[in-house]
């Protein structure tokens, strides 16, 4: 696979801003599958 | 076929994993869709995880790529997670870096291109991971998605 990589020092506060963001929702997404686990592994 | 779903997953050691993949809404409209995939561990019973295990998480993601005309997008969350050795230097968003790349470097993805994107800020909160995988003939909406990423950064 090609990589190719984009490295941003120093980045803009709205850049943060944006990334903040993007971690928010990740963190989200990953609490709401932990809530659902029982819909894909039913104990047993 | 629906582009989103969630994929269960037991390791050798019984772990349990959820791999979702949702559609990924940034604000701004490309050509194709992008997908916001997830990993979760929700169970776990064994502390280490077998190389076997992680290349087969890989082999899903990657059979997803192949199955449908999206990019894939995926941040690299600070959580913490068990780093041996040389790695536990690195930070948890790191080292999840390093191995969704070389997952995806350990399996036959050739006609695939991944964009590794990286912030660095002043603290380890401000340091970001962010890998875009998509196949080759999507590489024109890979450099739009830089593009914005540039004019967000020169706000």
């Amino acid at each position: 696979m090609n990589t190719k990589t984009l490295h941003i020092k120093n980045p803009s506060k709205a850049l943060l801003v944006f990334a903040k963001k993007l971690r928010e929702e990740k963190q989200r997404n990953k609490e709401k599958l932990r809530s659902e686990k029982d819909l894909y592994f039913p104990q047993k | 076929m629906s582009l989103e779903k969630v994929v269960p997953f037991v390791s050798k050691g019984g772990n349990e994993y959820l791999i979702e993949f949702k559609i990924f809404k940034p604000g701004i409209d490309f050509d194709v869709p992008i997908i916001d995939v997830s990993l979760v561990l929700v169970n776990s019973q064994a502390i280490s995880v077998e190389l076997s295990d992680l290349f087969h998480l890989s082999l899903i993601i990657h059979q997803y790529i192949l199955e449908n005309d999206v990019v894939l997008y995926y941040y690299c969350d600070d959580e913490e997670v068990i780093r041996s050795g040389r790695h536990k230097m690195l930070l948890p968003q790191e080292y999840r870096n390093r191995l969704f790349g070389h997952l995806f470097n350990r399996i036959n993805s050739n006609g695939l291109l991944r964009e590794e994107i990286v912030f660095s800020g002043d603290t380890n909160k401000d340091i970001h991971y962010i890998s875009l995988i998509t196949a080759e003939t999507n590489e024109k909406i890979l450099e739009s998605i830089v593009k914005e990423v540039y004019k967000i950064n020169d706000k």
